[in-house]
């Protein structure tokens, strides 16, 4: 019998590349001619495989091969630009005939869809006049769906696509001479961005002596230069928060004991935003006057400090890992019973059950959250300004705002492309695998009773001894914000005083001018930018929702989606080049000095676009909760469609769309990119978080209490929000990313 | 009163054609059916006559004037909707009085008539006494029937019902379709009803088009689709229907005879048209078969069968009994005072005037 021809043939066929490559590259000198050879070898081997009847809907529908698809395509493009060779480029051409196929087979796809669709039309004999085409389609818009579309599609193209545009184009701006790539050139090979050789004496880690004469190991990490600090960087903490986040989600979702519900709430703290300050409580908790020094001081004889680059992933790591949590706990929870209990029927338990049926059908919802850790910790500014590390993209694009000459070089925009480039491929394997989704929720209706086991004692063992207190652990920046705010535990050693407990730090907030100020700057900026929002969530998730013309809706609904996927430091990158072109010599220019340069407003729309996807994803519910033709019922009563609109829905909708705006509140007033970048142009006018990123002034920690107490405030905001949304409009609180 | 026509009506998703060529005429106080399998685009069609789509190709006449174009808001049609869409935050009341609400102006209504032509609603859905609840807290009839109302108390032109009873009770819906019959009678108000169950089609229409894959493939009173199907398709979905395929052998007046191989014998009935195709199928229906008496004498020659009783069931009204006759087997009703049991060879009549025949081809 014919064996079929399978992936193992895939990656047999890269491995032959891989052994040809290696042999060429060890033993002979590799010409460019040669090396080029060897990619094509890829190519026709993709395509033989192909013509030999390789189905390669195999990698379409498979969706960890999907997934390695487009993994080995980020890799392979930094191995390529970066100019690496030797094994890692051998891994490179292992995993192409991969690549190869997958991206032959989504063209394939698409192309045939498209015929497949001409055909039809075809054979139906039927040619639609292009009039004809015309008139059905603006039938169905109504004056009012036109304002919707053109005013949302228009505000979305000038404030979020042209900025980021503008800023691409910046990234090709070049000295005289030199070619228009030049930037990306620099950022590639220039051994600050780009480090392949450490010097014999760099280490991982290191013995320090104090002043006072104390031993400390410091644990630092190793510097590749900033672009890979920062790839290396974010591909730890995915990795290492997907797979606390799995073990989290599955133990607190499969299984049952004393102190569950209570561990279940404390698993989400972390996602409590409080900007920097929570960084700074890691960085005290892992320093040499922290309760983990104490413990090695004792036992060792030296005190342990986490810093720099190992300080930024561990502050991430903790920060981060619950948004895996949180979607891998729900993929679990909404996994259909009867499939694993299938699976048990037919003799499979325990781990193998995991890997066969459990874990396959979570995957897509911890893909998702994987991807969305991997962006924010690209993007993330608190914990590489609290440990001052700046030898990651995004402290260089934050400190080239502060910088002296206040001017943005073009290498920033270069970075800030390469990081919206890593942002953008993330995006996209979300978009096309979290489809996916459903299949995970395949139910036969009604909800199901979960399956929940009772935990044997080593399993006791294990939740009591490791992850309750890995919980409790992670927790701890949280709770050591609200101890310092009230000045609990001292801003720099780690001792509980409750006789110092103070509340007067927390008052200062509102009793010093000062300090006053920035939270009203926050609380109008806000309101005003989720008053902004909304109106603009309410006319695209209606026009998405109810319109449906061929690629406009399908784009609106994705430009309002990806301002998740654009890091906050690329918007801050194409507000300050966009404003500082289009706006010349206005006081919209952030060039234009910090007195006269009006932040504020800038900052109020650039919030409105970043957070607009919260707004919109609650608003889309609501609209997809009325039926359809309860809206056609009216209109067929005679009722104008502005009068089913306003009449008819939005009333019905209130809950969804003030929860939505509540969302908006919370995630704009704890913004950080733009606030301290753009707000950092003119101090007078910025939010509370740039008030709170200045607690390192100049390299020394200032006013870490109330700082504190702003997160502590935060905190409130949070919890009330929380509140209003859960207890009185019963609708979901959405985390950031769940 | 309103006439409703379509012309050409083509309505294409996609790559799908939902409705495919469609023409038809609705007289004014007429009530009109659609009836196909599901997904055959009876929806689509009522759905472009309240003008919430619009056909690529094609136009739709209310009287004499193009509608095609026309906003749904504009059309004064009424529609109920299969599931009622009723709004769940308004009353009984004020979910009746919104059309006349919205009309006010336009029809110079006072508040004080609008209250009375709600009333008048009420009563005649029989829904007195239930105009301050909220739809969810109704039965499925009553909301079926507020629905009903809330389309009623506008006067329409047009009234639409798509699949109105679908999600009633086998009882209410035998009583609702009764009750939905006589109400448009007298109200005389044009009517046009989508449903894909052919009992119910046939007792309450006054016309039935039968659709089939996007396409209308016949039209006219229920008596006329049932007795003169136009193509196999037709024939096979309303009522039962024993088919069989042959080949034309002779042609008299008004019959044709028809060479079936399987039962080796020729079958004689009246062909739906004039010019047959050689290859054409004979369609019997279960009821018409007759069984013949051996004691007394035929009257009849043609079309007698013989056969054995492969099964029979007593089915209360009648018996149904599967006859084995040549290499073939027919369904056939026969009158419940009969003692028919399996085993039993019988004889039986196919009454030449109700078989139908049918070109096989489709033309
Ligand atoms: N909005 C739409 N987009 C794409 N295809 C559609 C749409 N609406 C209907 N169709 C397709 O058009 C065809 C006809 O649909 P329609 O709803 O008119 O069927 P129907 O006769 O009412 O069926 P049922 O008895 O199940 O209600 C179907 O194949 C359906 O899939
Ligand atoms: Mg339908």
């Amino acid at each position: 019998m014919r064996r079929s021809i399978g992936i193992v043939d895939v990656y047999f066929a890269g491995f032959m590349i891989a052994i040809v490559y290696s042999l060429l590259y060890y033993f002979i000198k590799l010409s460019i001619t040669v090396e080029l050879s060897i990619w094509f070898l890829g190519v026709f081997w993709a395509i033989m495989l192909l013509m030999a009847g390789f189905d390669y809907r195999k990698i379409t529908f498979s969706f960890s091969q999907s997934f390695i698809a487009i993994v080995s395509f980020i890799y392979i493009f930094f191995i390529l630009v970066l100019r690496i060779s030797g094994i890692p480029r051998a891994f490179a051409l292992f995993l192409f005939p991969l690549l190869v196929l997958a991206s032959i087979g989504y063209f394939r796809d698409k192309i045939n869809s498209l015929k497949q669709y001409y055909e039809s039309s075809r054979r139906v004999g039927l040619k639609i006049s292009l009039t004809r085409r015309i008139k059905t389609t603006t039938y169905k818009l109504d004056p009012i769906m036109w304002v919707f579309i053109v005013l949302g599609l228009t505000i979305l193209v000038v404030f979020l696509i042209t900025p980021v545009l503008m800023m691409l184009y910046h990234a090709f701006e070049v000295p005289e001479g030199k070619p228009f790539y030049d930037n990306f050139v620099r950022i590639f090979t220039a051994r600050t961005y780009v480090r392949l050789k450490l010097f014999r004496s760099e280490r991982f880690y290191d013995f320090e002596t104090l002043a006072d004469g104390r031993k400390v190991l410091v644990i630092t990490g190793l510097n590749y230069g900033i672009l890979l600090n920062s790839l290396i960087n974010a591909a730890i903490v995915t990795s290492v928060a997907t797979f606390l986040g799995i073990l989290v989600a599955f133990v607190l979702a499969r299984y049952d004991f004393p102190g569950r519900t209570i561990i279940r709430l404390l698993a989400i703290v972390p996602l409590f935003v409080t900007p920097f300050i929570n960084a700074y409580v890691v960085k005290i908790l892992f320093s040499e006057y922290g309760p983990l020094s104490m413990i090695t001081e004792a036992m060792f004889g030296w005190a342990i400090r986490i810093d720099s680059l190992a300080g930024v992933a561990l502050a991430q790591i903790m920060a981060f890992y619950p948004i895996v949590y949180l979607n891998a706990y729900s993929s679990f929870i909404n996994i259909d019973p009867s499939m694993e209990e299938q699976a048990e029927n037919l003799g499979a338990k325990g781990f193998r059950l995991f890997t066969s049926v459990t874990l396959p059908l979570a995957l897509p919802g911890i893909v998702a959250g994987s991807i969305l850790v991997f962006i924010f910790s690209l993007e993330d500014l608190g914990a590489p300004i609290i440990f001052q590390e700046k030898r990651l993209m995004s402290y260089q694009i934050y400190s080239s705002f502060v910088s002296e000459t206040g001017i943005v070089s073009p290498e920033i925009a270069a970075l800030g492309f390469v990081m919206l480039f890593l942002a953008a491929m993330g995006f996209i394997a979300i978009r096309s695998y979290v489809g996916m989704r459903s299949y995970a929720m395949i139910s036969r209706g009604g909800r199901w009773t979960l399956r929940e086991h009772k935990l044997g004692w080593k399993g006791l063992l294990f939740v009591y001894l490791f992850l309750v207190p890995l919980i409790v652990f992670t927790a701890l920046p949280q709770i050591g914000v609200i101890l310092l705010a009230f000045n609990i535990i001292p801003p720099y050693g780690f001792t509980i005083q409750l006789e110092n407990a103070t509340a007067s730090y927390f008052l200062e907030l509102f009793q010093n001018p000062d300090v006053f100020i920035y939270i009203k700057n926050t609380l109008t900026y806000a309101l005003m930018a989720v008053a902004l929002a909304t109106t603009i969530a309410i006319m695209i998730a209606y026009s998405v929702s109810r319109a449906k013309i061929r690629f406009l809706t399908p784009l609106l609904d994705t430009l309002a989606t990806i301002p998740l996927a654009i890091p906050g430091l690329v918007i801050a990158l194409g507000y300050y080049f966009f404003y500082s072109t289009v706006f010349k010599g206005t006081p919209l220019d952030p060039t234009s000095g910090p007195t006269v340069f009006q932040a504020w407003i800038v900052l109020v729309i650039a919030y409105s676009i970043r957070k607009l996807p919260f707004v919109v994803r609650s608003v889309f519910a609501g609209f997809q909760q009325v039926h359809e033709a309860l809206e056609e019922a009216a209109l067929n009563l005679g009722a104008s469609r502005s009068r089913v609109i306003f009449g008819v829905i939005l009333p019905f909708i209130l809950t969804y769309i003030v929860s939505g705006a509540v969302i908006g509140f919370i995630y704009i007033s704890t913004e950080v990119s733009t606030s301290i970048t753009i707000g950092g142009l003119r101090p007078d006018q910025a939010p509370m978080t740039f008030y709170m990123r200045s607690i390192y002034q100049g390299g020394t920690v200032t006013g870490v209490q109330v700082v504190a107490s702003m997160g502590v405030l935060l905190i409130l905001f949070q919890l009330l929000a929380i509140f209003l949304i859960v207890v009185v409009f019963k609708q979901r609180y959405a985390f950031i990313g769940v | 009163m309103t006439r409703v026509r379509l012309e050409n009506v083509t309505k294409v998703y996609g790559s799908v054609i939902a409705v495919n060529k469609v023409s038809f005429e609705v007289e004014s106080g007429e009530l009109f059916t659609l009836l196909g399998p599901s997904g055959c685009g009876k929806t689509t069609t009522l759905r472009i006559i309240a003008g919430f789509e619009v056909p690529e190709h094609g136009r739709v006449f209310f009287d004499d004037e193009d509608v095609t174009y026309l906003k749904p808001y504009r059309r004064n049609t009424a529609m109920v909707f299969q599931n009622y869409a009723l709004w769940p935050h308004m009353t009984v009341f004020d979910n009746i009085a919104y059309g006349l609400r919205i009309k006010k102006k336009k029809l110079g209504l006072t508040e004080e008539e609008i209250k009375k032509r709600v009333k008048w609603a009420l009563e005649l859905m029989k829904l007195d006494g239930l105009e301050n609840r909220y739809p969810l807290q109704l039965s499925g009839g009553q909301q079926q029937r507020v629905a009903l109302a809330r389309a009623l108390v506008v006067e329409p032109r047009v009234l639409l019902l798509d699949e109105p009873l679908s999600n009633l009770d086998a009882k209410l819906r035998i009583e609702m379709r009764e009750e939905i019959k006589k109400l448009q009678k007298k109200l005389g108000i044009t009517t046009i009803y989508v449903t894909h169950d052919q009992v119910e089609a046939m007792s309450i229409s006054d016309k039935i088009a039968v659709m089939n894959q996007g396409k209308l493939l016949q039209y006219g009173t229920p008596h006329e689709v049932y007795f003169r199907p136009q193509n196999l398709f037709v024939a096979d979905f309303l009522g039962r229907s024993n088919i069989l395929y042959g080949v034309v052998s002779e042609k008299q007046e008004e019959y044709v005879a028809v060479h079936i191989p399987e039962l080796d014998m020729d079958i004689i009935g009246v062909p739906i048209k004039q010019d047959l195709p050689k290859k054409v199928a004979v369609v019997i229906r279960p009821e018409i078969v007759e069984l013949i008496d051996d004691r007394k004498p035929l009257i009849h020659r043609d079309n007698i069968l013989e056969g054995r009783v492969d099964i029979a069931m007593f089915q209360g009204e009648k018996i149904e009994a599967r006859v084995n006759v040549g290499k073939t087997s027919l369904v056939v009703y026969l009158p419940n005072t009969l003692n028919i049991i399996s085993g039993m060879n019988i004889k039986i009549l196919l009454p030449k005037k109700n078989i139908i025949i049918i070109p096989t081809e489709e033309t």
